[in-house]
């Protein structure tokens, strides 16, 4: 597999003689790195020129007003974009040095290597077990017990194991939205991703779920990377390690969260989280 | 109140006194119950069609001897005078016999294709494509028997094994392939484990191989059958399953179209292909929708009348043996329309009363199957809640 | 399962599904294509100079100076044909016949005299005495028999007429059985094997002979027969006074278009078809060469001549012949268009429309504008639904039961009585597709209206009906060329196979032809399907074209409703 990943060095490295501003933050550290990297949805340009990397381990919260393509570049990472018709990308997003957008790239095994949880809890209409399951299954038989011992870990892991040990049988749409959004975590820890996306998880939710997946975010925080798109400054502020402020497309700034959120460089990052605009 | 009025001249028109009001309300009541009244033309209809139906069914479901040789005995000579048969077993057979072999082609291949439409082909190129679906819904069914008796007729009479054998390698192939495909993985993982090695390399080329074989093998089988007439459970089943096409693919893009975005998301970024999503995610959450299509397929196929009347032969026996499609068969629609013309229509004689029973068991069937769908279908709606 | 065998598995998945669009797609082709290919030569084709004269004839169509000019042409070509047939019938056929008489006799003769001379050589070898008997017994033989046989060809000949063959040559098998039983018993006097072996001799070998010739004789008689048949199927009748004594239309015009032409020609002039009968008294036909079969005889030369002057005879002209929708069909459709089928499909549609439209709109907004949301409305609304899901053949036999037999609409099956039926089909198709355009009105024209003080139904009729009503439309259209296309319900309420073009008036009282009926009827019921197949397709495709105009107008109706409603 690893053959039909082999990045085209030469691409990479014009694209990073190319590109005009140079990350600050590029590192060995970074486990997904965007370099001059553009989005378009047919002619509209969603994401313009963006350099970026997320630090292994590392919370990078992004965040921006609405339609500013902070959703769409969390997207790409997984190229969960292929869905949307008349998107193009241009420049280079790389895992682990790898382009996410190479010809020959196999996205399934992105996927499950970037995983990713929606704006809406959407747990599949089967038993919670089987949701857990569902993307252990994927990859051919597997013995029950390892399979049992995989869903509590990842259960406990999304702090709901104690809540529905006893209905593991019990279909998922049953439960709570906030119940249904960490089952939609454990599902995606449940095929240890190196990095897990969330695209604003908490915003259907009650503010006393949203602190119970704060909590699991912080808890999480080390062992995964992870990126969440956020509308809620304060929870980016809370979770992250790293903030981006995007803005119409550009990556308006980046940086660590204490500086982003003390002491923003840019007067429109200044605006945006002092609440003057979005 | 009188007071307000005089101090207030313009509220007059905004009260309106007794009489005018009565008469308002009453013409209302009217009207509505008008409306009424005609909403409840279908419901008035159904009730009558059941009520006639049943009406002239009577006369022969009262001879409990008749019922029994019904149901049981393919002796049908209704036209007799002396000792008339009505042993309509054959008839019941063939309307199955069609019904099952359309619904073998039509179902699998309408889900797949309203698949195909929803899920694999971008939204612009399925739009395009919307129209020959809408085509095929359209045709009258005489054209399609027209079509299956004039022109399908004769080439499956003097082609007909040849054009077995096609479609057979053309069917079975992939299926056979992929399937063995599937199966050799998994007895080779039994067998041989997880370590690569040239016999485990044969083993697993083995099973493609010899379902390839097998195919050409029955469809060189198929190849000598030799068809006596075209007009056959064949061509009905064929031209019946066209005509279930329609159906099937339009209600089941409906329930797929229904499936939420976020469950194609959600199953994408767990890592599952597009294969698996749509088996293991799309499919079963669309489920009843489909059902309901199959089920309304199933219904078009069953009370279509022109296709089988001309292009299944209307010979009255079971065929031999019983899965023999290349032999024609006969309908419960077909025998109504075909024999209505010459039974006595106005006094009543025991062939019209037992072409009544026939269509009453038509309409019984439609009747449940529709409860059916509507069932499943309201099923459905709960969930979505 | 590895990552390789799920991708397979994706890959051919995907592959499949294509092709299942693409075998949709190949259906549509191939069920369209033979139907517009051949439904258009219907009325595109090439014509011969009968149709022509069968339109100036029947149908008051013009009789130009080019189809007067192209008559005589044809005539011309004619004459010369009918003049060898008119020959033939006097001469050459009886000569023909006189010559295969004298054949058979001479056969018969020799070997009667064969077997003469064997008989006396049985009679002479056991005694010598007995000699002379036998002589005297086979010249007796031969005397009568001679006598017999110049008997009947002269008979034969002063009847004058040459067809009476089969009845000569009976008498011939009766004579010669005759001098059998004679002679078999004037040989009495000869042993008991001696007389079966001249028995044998006697009635086996000379009615074989006799039988043989008989068969080759009527054999050819018929082939003569079947191939002036053909040729007057081809070509019509010499004159008019044989024209008037016809009965049918389609004896009296030749082939009116050239695929038939050329199809009589080569399966009734080319090639003839003689019908002969089995040991077992089963019939079997056998085909034979014109050429080949009538080698030598004026028969060959009239084939060549039909052969070669083909086309100056039957002047082929290509035409286009619109009056195949418009004009009346004659002798069951061999000549003549559809418009009474098209007609009464016009009728059956629009008065299914009539009714069933303004009960399904106004079911429709009671529906989506009045219902409450209990059950009595849930059980109208599942009534909707079951009617829907009646099969078709229900229907008609509902109309039969009820309309003509209970309530008597009309005495037997009128217009009337299948359009109510239809509408009663397509009622539950109509009021969803308008429920469903009223519930797409926006809720905020429905306030706005109300807000401006108009009453419930006021608001309904300025402002939601005319905003739906083009999706309405849509919904109508489509049902309508369900309408127009159904068969099931009309069998037994409207339809009839044969029948003049109503008028409005009759619509009530009078069944219709209907193209969907007579579609059926003219494809299993024709008693010359070969003859119409132009006229089946030609049905089919104006029935389809039909139906499928009204989809694609509703097809286009709703894609610029929903552009007019994206701005």
């Amino acid at each position: 597999m690893n053959a039909t990943l082999e990045i085209e060095k030469k691409k990479h490295s014009n694209i990073m003689k190319e590109s005009p501003e140079a990350n600050p933050k590029s590192g060995p550290g970074n486990i997904v790195e965007a370099s001059g990297f553009s989005v378009y949805y047919g002619k509209f340009h969603a994401v313009k020129n963006v350099s970026l990397g997320l630090e292994r381990g590392k919370v990078t919260a992004i965040i921006g007003p609405s339609g500013c393509g902070k959703s769409t570049f969390l997207r790409c990472i997984n190229r969960m974009n292929d869905l949307v018709e008349g998107c193009k990308t241009t420049g280079l997003l790389a895992l682990e040095g790898i382009d996410i957008y190479h010809p020959r790239l196999d996205v399934v095994e992105l996927r499950r290597r970037v995983g990713m949880v929606f704006q809406r809890p959407n747990p599949f209409p089967k038993s919670i077990y089987d949701n857990v399951a569902y993307g252990v299954r994927l990859k051919g038989a597997i013995r029950k017990s390892e399979l049992d011992d995989i869903v509590e870990m990842s259960l406990r892991r999304a702090a709901l194991w104690d809540e529905v040990k006893d209905r593991l049988n019990a279909n998922a749409i049953g439960m709570s939205g906030g119940q249904q959004q960490r089952l939609c975590i454990a599902r995606a820890l449940a095929i240890s991703p190196e990095v897990l996306l969330m695209d604003e998880p908490c915003s259907a939710l009650d503010p006393k779920s949203t602190a119970r997946i704060e909590d699991l975010i912080a808890e999480l925080a080390g062992e995964y990377t992870i990126a969440i798109v956020t509308h809620n400054m304060q929870q980016a502020a809370r979770v992250s390690d790293f903030t981006a402020f995007f803005y119409e497309g550009n990556l308006v700034e980046f940086g660590e969260t204490k500086i982003i959120f003390t002491n923003p460089k840019n007067k429109a990052t200044n605006d945006y989280i002092t609440g003057r605009f979005g | 109140m009188k007071d307000y009025k005089r101090k207030n001249p313009a509220a007059k028109s905004l009260i309106m006194d007794r009489h005018n009001s009565a008469f308002k309300a009453f013409c209302q009541y009217a009207g509505r119950s008008m409306l009424l009244a005609i909403t409840a033309i279908p419901t008035i209809s159904i009730i009558f069609i059941l009520f006639f139906i049943a009406k002239e069914a009577l006369p022969f479901f009262e001879n409990f001897s008749y019922v029994k040789e019904f149901f049981t005995s393919t002796a049908w000579t209704p036209s007799k005078d002396a000792d008339p048969h009505f042993g309509a077993l054959a008839i019941f057979y063939g309307t199955l016999m069609v019904t099952i072999g359309s619904c073998v082609i039509a179902v699998p291949l309408g889900v797949i294709a309203a698949v195909c439409l929803n899920e694999i082909l971008p939204h612009n190129l399925a739009q395009k494509f919307k129209p020959v679906v809408e085509l095929l819904a359209a045709v009258p069914s005489v054209a399609y028997g027209f079509f299956a008796l004039v022109v399908f007729a004769p080439i499956l009479q003097n082609h007909g094994g040849a054009m077995m054998s096609i479609a057979s390698i053309i069917a079975g192939l992939p299926i056979a392939l992929v399937s063995s495909v599937l199966i050799g993985e998994f007895f080779a993982a039994k067998l041989f484990g997880k370590k690569k090695s040239s016999a485990k390399k044969i083993f697993r080329a083995a099973f493609p191989c010899a379902a390839a074989a097998l195919v050409f093998w029955g469809a060189a089988e198929l190849f000598n059958v030799k068809i006596s007439s075209g007009t056959n459970a064949l061509n009905a089943s064929l031209i019946l399953a066209i005509m279930a096409l329609p159906t099937i693919v339009s209600i089941s893009q409906d329930a797929l179209s229904a499936v939420g975005r976020d469950m194609r998301e959600g199953a994408l970024a767990l890592g599952s292909t597009r294969f698996e999503a749509i088996f293991k995610i799309l499919l079963p959450c669309a489920k009843s929708g489909i059902a309901v299509a199959i089920i309304l397929g199933f219904m078009r196929v069953v009370g279509e009348t022109m296709v089988v009347w001309m292009a299944s032969g209307n010979a009255l026996k079971i065929p031999e043996p019983f899965y023999n499609f290349f032999e024609p068969v006969r309908t419960l629609t077909a025998t109504i329309a075909g024999e209505m013309g010459e039974a006595d229509q106005s006094t009543g004689s025991a062939r019209y009363h037992v072409l009544f029973a026939m269509s009453f068991c038509l309409l019984v069937a439609g009747l449940l199957m529709n409860a059916a769908s509507q069932w499943v279908g309201s099923g459905m709606k709960l969930k979505k809640k | 399962m590895t990552t390789r065998t799920r991708k397979l598995l994706d890959k051919s998945f995907t592959a499949i599904a294509y092709s299942s669009l693409a075998l949709m797609a190949a259906a549509v082709a191939v069920f369209l294509l033979p139907i517009i290919i051949n439904g258009s030569n219907a009325f595109i084709f090439d014509a011969t100079v009968e149709h022509e004269k069968f339109l100036c004839e029947n149908l008051d169509y013009d009789e130009t100076a080019s189809i007067k000019e192209r008559v005589g042409r044809s005539q011309a070509a004619r004459a010369p044909l009918y003049e060898m047939f008119n020959k033939f019938e006097y001469s050459g056929l009886s000569a023909q016949i006189e010559r295969s008489i004298n054949a058979t006799r001479a056969e018969a003769l020799k070997k009667i005299s064969e077997s003469g001379e064997e008989m006396s050589r049985i009679v002479s070898l056991p005694r010598e005495k007995r000699k002379a008997a036998a002589d005297a017994f086979s010249a007796e033989i031969w005397k009568s028999y001679i006598a017999e046989v110049d008997r009947m060809v002269k008979s034969a000949h002063s009847d004058g007429t040459s067809f009476s063959l089969a009845e000569i040559l009976s008498l011939q098998k009766d004579g010669i059985s005759d001098l059998c039983k004679e002679s078999i018993a004037k040989a009495g006097k000869f042993g008991f094997s001696q007389r079966n072996l001249l028995r044998r001799a006697l009635t086996t070998d000379v009615t074989a002979i006799l039988t043989e010739r008989k068969e080759s004789l009527r054999r050819e008689n018929a082939a003569y027969e079947t191939f002036k048949r053909g040729v007057s199927e081809l070509l019509g009748p010499e004159t008019d006074a044989e024209k008037e004594s016809l009965k049918l239309t389609r004896q009296k015009y030749g082939q009116p278009r050239m695929d038939l032409a050329r199809e009589v020609f080569k399966n009734s002039i080319e090639q003839i078809t003689i019908h002969d009968r089995d040991e077992n008294g089963n019939e079997i036909s056998t085909r034979v060469k014109t050429e080949e079969f009538f080698k030598g005889t004026p028969v060959e030369k009239m084939f060549s001549y039909i052969k070669k002057n083909f086309d100056a005879m039957m002047q082929p002209h290509y035409t286009v012949y619109l009056g195949f929708f418009f004009d009346n069909p004659y002798d069951s459709n061999i000549f003549g268009g559809i418009w009474p089928m098209i007609l009464g499909t016009f009728y059956l549609t629009v008065g299914a429309m009539l009714i069933a439209a303004p009960l399904g709109i106004i079911a429709a907004i009671y529906f989506a504008e009045y219902a409450a949301n209990n059950s009595f409305v849930s059980f109208l609304r599942v009534c909707v639904g079951t009617l829907a899901g009646v099969p078709s053949i229900v229907f008609g036999l509902f109309g039969l039961a009820f309309l003509i037999n209970t309530l008597k609409v009309s005495e037997s099956k009128s217009v009337l009585a299948g359009s109510i039926t239809l509408a009663l089909l397509i009622l539950p198709t109509i009021i969803r597709s308008c429920e469903e355009a009223l519930k797409s009105v926006p809720n905020s024209y429905r306030e706005a209206a109300l807000g401006l003080g108009a009453g419930k139904w006021k608001a309904i009729c300025t402002v939601i009906l005319p905003s739906a009503l083009p999706a309405m439309l849509t919904g109508i259209i489509i049902s309508m060329g369900r309408a127009a296309g159904e068969t099931a319900p009309i069998i037994f309420t409207a339809a009839t196979s044969t029948g003049a073009a109503l008028a409005i008036t009759e619509i009530f009282t009078q069944a219709t032809p209907a193209l969907p009926w007579n579609i059926y009827n003219i494809c299993s019921e024709h008693e010359m399907a070969e003859r119409v197949a132009h006229v089946q397709y030609g049905m089919v495709l104006t029935l389809i074209a039909i139906v499928l105009s009204l989809n694609f107008a509703a097809i286009w109706l709703r894609a610029r409703m929903q552009k007019r409603t994206r701005v």
